[in-house]
């Protein structure tokens, strides 16, 4: 009895030896290598899990060609790029933790992300406090800058984007249904778009915000079809974009359909199917672009990922790592690149290149201002560029 | 009538989801939390059938009949059976686990995507009246009829269908006349499961689309519609169904979107206000109480020693001296839900009433915190209070009528009182802001500093947490303790002895909203941002979660329940997509291995334990 604890014993020992052994073995050799060799990391809050982590999944795709591409043109400064994922589902609650973990983790020298206003909104007073940067490229709100001078914002701002849409919207009929999300984003954009429409001649015969999360629009539809309107007006993402027009015509409402640039997304034209063709939007990005990088963007991400055009969201990803990476080469190059030279690049930098927007340099509220957009009408399931 | 079209069909395929909630509500007393996830599976493997392999309609409801049903009885086997002895309560978390890992591990096999769900019907093919529908409409109307009919015509006249009727009025009666009382649950998971598959494949042909996260409401709704109607009764859930649905359909017309689920948990508390057994069930006997009997029996509470209470404690406040921000900041959040989940304890464990809707006292609270603070410009302090009496205040007022009830009927009129109070907040955008929100919501202050590091916040929520843990505590063992026990114990006998039941169920529910409505102010405060959505029916979950596995009659349960359950996930990150899957598997592992609280007496253990310390003591003497 007592001979075979004893074994037992012997062999826990080994075992243990063997694990400490083996721990210390990678570290030694990692404090010889040269520390320019370090890895650049950034890190990336988005939702992996829950609700919206089909986001998470277009962005992901963004990120990871963008990343490729960077670290095969020799990284920044000679050195590797990093991206660490973490989930937060983008939800206010589990996005502060998360950015904690970020701002302790002193190798992490920005942050992308979050999924939406609310999830991004709760982490900035921690990464503005710790000083690292937060590089917000999908929160529209007008206020997500307000917490100071670490965050960035790339959406443009929907003070100039809602009140064009309302223009375009003008120019198909002159009473208008326009449906738009019941969250942060949805008011804000539908509220811009009240005031353009009604300098447009635009009269809003009913409007009504809705849970995204929504799958039966027929109620809605029908009392909007009662105010026989001109134009429908979706201030929608893509999946319930495409679910309330599939809906409308279900119900024999024929009037034109215009959305906003959000539903640029090959997804609304599967979900909807026959019911897309002929929607219009407004979109920052046409793949009819004739510009080169612009094309070779579109190429090398249809030889990435099985998909025909890339997603506003994955355009988004990709452009916002690749503002980064660029502003941290800049740092580099000037001095030493830090989370606050990192920060000052960023802000001093000009004309930083994007698929989305082109050159874009940000403004003293550190976000782009205002670009230029395309009127773009989907045509035998694909998004054409209107004559 | 377009409208009214609508209403019928969304109802129709709630009455499907809800005839399943109530079969097996009837058979097992069991409220299954999966049955969403299995609509949801059924609607995502219908579209995998039917638009990757383009399979025809007939074959895509067939195998999916058959892998749902199938499903039920894995769930059955896995998540039911092995806690036959537990309380109900168990049983609905161990559901509640398998929902989440249905909903993750389709998420990770499908996709997260939404996809378009081929249309193989016709959508709008007819016109009659004015009315436009399709054969589509038809079917789903149709099919429901059918399978319902089909239950009908089995439960009337075959053998399975008088053993399950059997089983329904009385388990141990059915079990001594020698009625397979396992296979006949067995049978009504599957059935159950099998028309949940239905549904999915209906509801993805109609919507033309289907994602893998769409069963948790379509669930919750089938809950309302079966509870609406009457648990327990076939009839009631189809009734219920179509009013749930013409109302919505009704309502949202009216009002806009934001008013469905106000109409959902709203209509739910008005009948069961009125009828307390809802339109067509009886009102249950007080032998079907699922918490009295050998749930508590199972495990009265672990005594912990007053020094090794001091010396947790200590451990807990220093560990500042050695833990980076992330940790601090994450052990903020566990104290917050710790101290959440305590309010679970009070009506839970001293007086007995499951409480599933305690995500509206938080919500309460940490909006009157923070439009106090932020509006008003009251000292946080002040704000912290007030969060707590106004959170008793409209609990207490809103649940009122809830009390005559019994069992599960309590659970799912507070489960509707915490959601009707978020879908409030949603549609009163004068006070609360609505869907916008409330941004910047400062952090409290303390002698006019603010605490906003790491270690500020923890240390802040970890002594609001001690001083509760401790005022709880003393209260379990007073004179109102054992009146609430008295209760808990048998509702009959105290009213007998001159106790009024409602009365201190409703004071322990009001207490026990004033520690949510503490929570919910510290909760503001910690994650400076507030919207509606936050305090969702999973929240409300969530804190039951935490009360039931840590052990629900000691209060420092709640303590273990928030560490594992809110803390461990932070240990998944390195999982990724894979977070919320491993999640539901370890949920379901500790529920099927400590049905009865980890914080608690369990017999198996102390057994090992004594036997160790045998050995022990035995080894000493000998060397």
């Amino acid at each position: 009895m007592s001979s075979h604890r004893r074994a037992i014993a012997l062999a826990g020992a080994t075992v243990l030896a063997l694990t400490l052994a083996a721990c210390s073995t990678p570290s030694s050799e990692a404090g010889g290598d040269e520390s320019s060799a370090e890895p650049v990391r950034f890190g990336v809050a988005l939702p992996q899990t829950g609700d919206q982590a089909q986001y998470g999944e277009y962005f992901e795709q963004g990120f990871e060609l963008a990343l490729a591409q960077i670290n095969d043109a020799g990284g920044i400064d000679g050195r590797a790029v990093e991206l660490v994922y973490e989930d937060t589902q983008a939800d206010p609650a589990q996005a502060p933790a998360v950015a904690q973990k970020f701002v302790d983790d002193s190798s992490i020298l920005a942050v992308l992300g979050d999924f939406g206003t609310p999830a991004t909104a709760a982490a900035s007073p921690i990464y503005q406090s710790a000083g690292l940067v937060q590089f917000a490229f999908s929160a529209s709100a007008s206020t997500v800058t307000d917490p100071g001078d670490f965050v960035f914002a790339t959406w443009v701002s929907q003070e100039y984007e809602a009140p064009r849409l309302a223009e375009f919207a003008a120019e198909q009929g002159s009473t208008a249904a326009v449906f738009y999300h019941d969250t942060d984003w949805g008011l804000n954009t539908h509220g811009f778009f009240a005031k353009g429409a009604e300098e447009a001649g635009l009269e809003e015969v009913y409007a009504t915000g809705y849970n995204p999360e929504s799958t039966d629009f027929r109620p809605l539809l029908l009392a909007a079809a009662a105010t026989d309107p001109e134009v429908i007006v979706l201030i929608s993402y893509a999946a319930d974009g495409a679910l309330i027009t599939s809906q409308a015509r279900e119900l024999g409402i024929e009037v034109p359909i215009v959305g906003i640039s959000s539903i640029y997304n090959q997804q609304f034209i599967e979900l909807a199917g026959d019911a897309a063709e002929g929607v219009q939007t407004l979109s920052y990005f046409t793949p009819a672009n004739p510009d080169e990088t612009v094309q070779q963007f579109i190429t090398d991400f249809a030889a990435e990922y099985d998909v025909e055009t890339p997603s506003d969201y994955a355009i988004r990803a990709y452009d916002a790592l690749n503002i980064v990476a660029t502003a941290a080469a800049e740092a580099a190059e000037a001095g030493e690149l830090t989370r606050s030279s990192l920060r000052d690049a960023l802000d001093a930098g000009e004309d930083f290149p994007t698929i989305l927007y082109g050159p874009i340099t940000f403004a003293d509220n550190r976000r782009v201002v205002d670009a230029e957009q395309f009127a773009l009408v989907i045509r035998d399931g694909a998004f054409t560029l209107v004559e | 009538m377009d409208i009214l079209l609508a209403g019928v069909v969304s109802g129709s395929t709630y009455a499907l989801l809800a005839v399943g909630v109530s079969l097996i509500f009837g058979v097992s007393n069991i409220v299954n939390f999966a049955t969403g996830a299995v609509f949801a599976v059924g609607g995502m493997l219908g579209w995998f059938l039917a638009a990757v392999l383009a399979w025809p309609l007939w074959a895509v409801l067939l195998a999916v009949v058959a892998f749902t049903s199938l499903l039920g009885w894995v769930i059955f086997l896995v998540a039911v059976r092995p806690l036959r002895t537990a309380p109900g309560i168990a049983v609905l978390l161990a559901t509640f686990a398998v929902g989440i890992i249905l909903d993750n591990t389709s998420q990770r096999v499908f996709g997260a995507e939404t996809r378009r769900f081929p249309s193989l019907l016709e959508r709008s093919n007819f016109e009659l009246w004015g009315f436009r529908f399709g054969t589509i409409a038809l079917v789903i109307i149709g099919v429901s009829v059918v399978c319902v009919a089909l239950l009908a015509w089995v439960l009337a006249r075959t053998r399975i269908g008088r053993a399950i009727r059997a089983t329904s009025q009385d388990r141990d009666a059915a079990a001594q006349m020698g009625i397979p009382v396992d296979r006949v649950q067995a049978y009504s998971f599957v059935i159950a499961s099998g028309l949940g598959g239905v549904a999915g494949v209906l509801v993805g042909m109609y919507f033309s689309n289907v994602s893998p996260t769409m069963g948790f409401m379509a669930g919750i709704q089938a809950f309302a519609a079966a509870t609406i109607g009457g648990l327990g009764s076939l009839p009631g859930a189809i009734v219920g169904g179509l009013i749930l649905g013409i109302a919505e359909a009704f309502g949202v017309a009216l009002w806009g979107d934001s008013v469905r689920q106000l109409i959902t948990f709203g209509s739910l508390i008005l009948v069961l206000w009125v009828r307390p057994g809802g339109i067509l069930g009886r009102v249950p006997v007080v032998a079907a109480e699922p918490m009295t009997g050998t749930f508590f029996g199972a495990g009265p509470p672990l005594r912990l020693g007053k020094w090794a209470g001091v010396a947790l404690a200590a451990a807990a406040l220093l560990l500042p001296l050695v833990a980076g921000d992330y940790v601090l900041r994450t052990g903020a959040i566990v104290w917050i839900y710790a101290l959440f989940a305590l309010s679970v304890t009070i009506a839970g464990g001293f007086a007995g009433q499951i409480v599933l809707g305690q995500a509206g006292a938080l919500a309460v609270g940490a909006y009157t915190s923070a439009l106090l603070v932020t509006k008003a410009g009251w000292d946080f302090w002040a704000s912290f209070i007030a969060a707590g009496l106004v959170a008793a205040i409209i609990s207490v007022i809103l649940t009122a009528p809830t009390w005559r009830l019994r069992g599960h009927y309590v659970s799912m009129a507070t489960l509707a009182t915490g959601a009707f109070i978020a879908a409030l907040a949603l549609n009163l955008p004068a006070i609360t802001n609505g869907a916008r929100g409330i941004y910047g919501i400062p952090r409290p202050t303390l002698f006019g500093i603010s605490v906003s590091s790491a270690v500020g916040m923890y240390l802040l929520t970890f002594v609001v947490l001690l001083v509760a843990l401790i005022v709880v505590s003393r209260l379990g063992r007073s004179h109102l303790g054992r009146t609430w026990s008295a209760v808990r114990e048998d509702e009959v006998a105290a009213a007998s002895s001159g106790i009024h039941p409602a009365a201190y169920k409703s004071l322990a529910f009001g207490l026990g909203s004033v520690i949510a409505g503490f929570a919910g102010a510290l909760y503001a405060s910690q994650i400076t941002y507030l919207e509606p959505s936050q305090f969702g029916v999973s929240l409300s979950v969530l804190a039951v979660t935490i009360a039931i596995l840590g052990g629900l009659r000691a209060p420092m349960g709640v303590v273990i329940g928030a560490v594992i359950l809110v803390g461990i996930p932070e240990f998944f990150r390195a999982f990724a997509d894979w977070r919320l899957l491993f999640y539901g598997l370890l949920l379901l592992v500790l529920i099927l291995w400590r049905p009865q609280g980890l914080w608690a007496h369990s017999e198996p253990v102390a057994r090992a334990w004594r036997r160790l310390a045998r050995r022990g003591a035995r080894e000493e003497v000998s060397s």
